[in-house]
C-alpha cells in the first residue's frame, strides 16, 4: 500500500544559476489524493520548482522524494515512468501532428507500453482521454489549427495518457476565457476524484482556491507561507509579496 | 503495411511509388544500354544515401552534414574484406551495416547534447577527419588514389543493376515501415518539441541515437554496394560535396518523409545526366532549379502531391498526410 502522507516531499530544495538563487531551501510536502497549489509573483521560482521535481533541471542541493523514492539525479522520462507527469507554462503541442498523434506519442513510453496494450487498445484510450478533457471531435486535424484553450487541453490529454498518479499542472488556466477556465477547473476536480494527486501552479487565485486543499506561497525561491487557501491568502507576507496591499486585493 | 493505408491520399501515394518501383525492374527489359543502366544505378545509390540520411536528419531536424562518412567507411571496409579475406558480398554487406551502425551510435552518443549548427559542424568534422585520414594513411588506404580492384558484384551489368535495385528496394521499404510506425511519429514529435516528448516518458536521447545508428547502418550497406559497383574506393567517397549533395536531394524532395528524398535523388540524378549537353550551363541550371524548388516548395516536391491529387480529383483532403 502506497503511503498516503508525504506522497511527494520537497526537502530544502535549492537551485542556483550562477550567483542567482532561483530556489532556496524550499520545503513542502503533498499527501496522496490532495490538490496542492503553488503560488507566487512572477519570477518567484515556481516553474523552476516544477523543473527540479520533474528532472528538467538538476538541483544544486536538497532532495525530492515521491512515494519514498528519491527523484534526484533521475532523467525526466524516468520520473514520468514513476507515475509523475506534467504540463508546461507555455503549451507544447506538436503542431504538425494530428490531435490523436499528439496524444499517441505518450503511448510509446515504457509506462504505457509495459501494459502490453495493442494499437486498438491505444486508439480506444486516446478517444477516452480526448473525450474526458473535452477536445474537439475531429482528432485528425493538426494541432496547429487549435486555439489556445484547446492546446491547454491537448497538453493535459497527453499527460493523462501516461496514467499519472501525480500530475503537475503549470498555469493550466493562463490565457483562458471564463468558460474555458470553468471547464478546466471541472476537469481538475474530476481528475482528483479519480484518485490523481495534483500540484498546480496558478495565478488565478479564486479558481485555485476552489480546488486546492492546501497552498504553498513562495517568493524569491523561498517559502512565504503554507496552509489552507484561506490561511495563505490572508497571510501578511503573501499579501504584501504577491497580492500587493491588502486593500488592493479587497478591491479586486 | 497496406492495412495502414487508411486514406485515399495514402493509397494513391503507395500506388505512385509502387508503379515507379515496378518500372525500375522493367528498365533492362526495354533497354540494355550501358549508359542508361548506369544512370539508373547511380540514382538508386543516391536514393539509398538520401533516404538513409532522412531517417535521422530529416525526421529529427538535426542536420547531418557528414553522411558521406558512412559511405567511405563502408567502402574501405568492403575493399579490405574483399581483397584480404575474400568474403562474399552477402557477408560483407551486413558487416558494413553493423560497423556503420555502431559508428552512428558512437557519434550519436557524443553529439547527444548538441543542437542546430553545433551538431551540423561536428558531423562535418567527423567526415573531414575520415577524409584526411584516408589521404594521410596511404599505406593502408591507397592515399588519394584509393584502393582499386574490388571484385564486382556480379558478372554482368544487368546483374549489378538488379543487385543494386533489390538492395535499394529493401532499404526503401524498411524505411517506410520504420518511419510510418511509432519511431517515425516519435522522431517527428522530437523535432517539433523535445521537452513534450520527454514529458511523455520517452527517452529522446536513445530514440535519436537509435535513428542515427539505423541511418548509418543503411548508408553503410549503400556505401559497400557502391564500392563493389565501382570496383574502387577512394577518399572522394567521403568528401564534403557528396554529403552536401545528399542533403540537397533530401531537401528538394521533402525532408522527414522518406518518399521525398527518394524523389529528390531520382529527379536530380536524372536531371544531372539529361542536361550533360548543356555543358558549362549545366551547373548553373542545376543550382537555379534547386533554389527555385526550395523557394516554391520549402517542404519539398512531395508537398505538391496533394494539390496535384486534388486537381485530378483523386481524393485526399487539405492537411492530410499524403507523403
Amino acid at each position: 500500500m502506497t503511503q498516503a502522507r508525504d506522497y511527494l516531499v520537497v526537502d530544502e530544495l535549492t537551485k542556483h544559476f550562477g550567483g542567482l538563487a532561483a530556489v532556496e531551501k524550499l520545503s513542502f510536502s503533498l499527501d496522496r489524493g490532495q490538490i496542492l497549489g503553488l503560488i507566487g509573483p512572477n519570477g518567484a521560482g515556481k516553474t523552476t520548482v516544477f523543473n527540479l521535481i520533474t528532472g528538467f533541471l538538476p538541483a544544486t542541493s536538497g532532495r525530492v522524494t515521491f512515494r519514498g523514492e528519491s527523484l534526484m539525479g533521475k532523467k525526466p522520462h524516468q520520473i514520468v515512468n514513476q507515475g509523475l507527469a506534467r504540463t508546461f507554462q507555455l503549451v507544447k503541442p506538436f503542431p504538425e501532428l494530428s490531435l490523436s498523434d499528439n496524444i499517441r506519442v505518450a503511448c510509446y513510453g515504457p509506462r504505457f507500453m509495459s501494459q502490453g496494450l495493442d494499437e486498438e487498445a491505444a486508439r480506444h484510450r486516446i478517444l477516452e482521454v480526448a473525450e474526458q478533457v473535452g477536445l474537439p471531435d475531429d482528432l485528425d486535424q493538426p494541432a496547429s489549427s487549435l486555439g489556445h484553450g484547446d492546446l491547454r487541453l491537448l497538453d493535459i490529454a497527453r499527460a493523462l495518457m501516461v496514467q499519472p498518479e501525480l500530475l503537475l499542472l503549470d498555469e493550466p488556466l493562463s490565457g483562458l476565457s471564463s468558460i474555458e477556465t470553468q471547464a478546466i477547473v471541472g476537469l481538475i476536480q474530476a481528475l482528483n476524484q479519480e484518485g490523481i494527486t495534483l500540484l498546480i501552479i496558478e495565478h488565478k487565485l479564486k479558481e485555485l482556491m476552489k480546488v486546492a486543499d492546501r497552498i504553498v506561497a513562495i517568493d524569491f525561491g523561498q517559502k512565504l507561507a503554507a496552509g489552507t487557501p484561506q490561511e495563505v491568502v490572508n497571510h501578511p507576507a503573501v499579501v504584501e509579496a504577491y497580492l500587493g496591499t491588502k486593500d488592493s486585493y479587497a478591491s479586486a | 503495411m497496406l492495412a495502414n493505408l487508411k486514406t485515399p491520399a495514402q493509397r494513391h501515394t503507395a500506388i505512385f511509388y509502387g508503379l515507379i518501383m515496378v518500372g525500375f525492374y522493367f528498365v533492362p527489359v526495354f533497354s540494355d544500354n550501358f549508359y542508361l543502366l548506369s544512370v539508373f544505378t547511380t540514382a538508386y545509390f543516391y536514393i539509398i544515401f538520401a533516404t538513409s540520411w532522412d531517417v535521422f536528419a530529416g525526421y529529427s531536424h538535426l542536420m547531418n552534414f557528414g553522411h558521406a562518412l558512412f559511405i567511405g567507411i563502408a567502402g574501405y571496409l568492403t575493399a579490405f574484406v574483399d581483397l584480404h579475406l575474400g568474403l562474399p558480398p552477402l557477408l560483407v554487406l551486413p558487416m558494413c551495416a553493423v560497423v556503420c551502425g555502431l559508428l552512428g551510435m558512437f557519434i550519436g552518443y557524443l553529439t547527444l547534447r548538441m543542437q542546430g549548427p553545433y551538431f551540423a559542424i561536428i558531423t562535418m568534422a567527423f567526415a573531414a577527419v575520415a577524409y584526411e585520414s584516408a589521404i594521410m594513411f596511404s599505406e593502408y588506404t591507397g592515399g588519394e588514389e584509393g584502393i582499386p580492384g574490388i571484385h564486382p558484384l556480379t558478372d554482368s551489368l544487368i546483374g549489378d543493376y538488379y543487385f543494386v535495385l533489390v538492395v535499394m528496394s529493401l532499404i526503401f521499404l524498411f524505411l517506410l515501415w520504420f518511419t510510418r510506425g511509432r519511431w517515425g511519429l516519435v522522431l517527428k514529435a522530437i523535432s517539433q518539441n523535445e521537452d513534450a516528448v520527454l514529458a511523455s516518458g520517452i527517452n529522446t536521447a536513445w530514440v535519436k541515437i537509435r535513428a542515427y545508428s539505423i541511418s548509418g547502418a543503411l548508408c553503410g550497406i549503400g556505401g559497400s554496394v557502391y564500392a563493389y559497383s565501382l570496383t574502387h574506393v577512394g577518399p572522394t567517397s567521403m568528401e564534403q560535396v557528396l554529403s552536401t549533395t545528399i542533403l540537397i536531394m533530401a531537401m528538394v524532395g521533402g525532408m522527414g518523409t522518406i518518399t521525398g528524398p527518394f524523389l529528390g535523388a531520382l529527379i536530380l540524378v536524372l536531371f544531372n545526366e539529361l542536361s550533360r549537353d548543356m555543358e558549362e550551363y549545366r551547373l548553373l541550371i542545376y543550382t537555379v532549379m534547386v533554389v527555385v524548388i526550395i523557394f516554391f516548395a520549402p517542404r519539398g516536391i512531395v508537398s505538391w502531391g496533394q494539390p496535384i491529387a486534388r486537381a485530378f480529383k483523386l481524393g485526399g483532403k487539405r492537411g492530410q498526410a499524403g507523403s
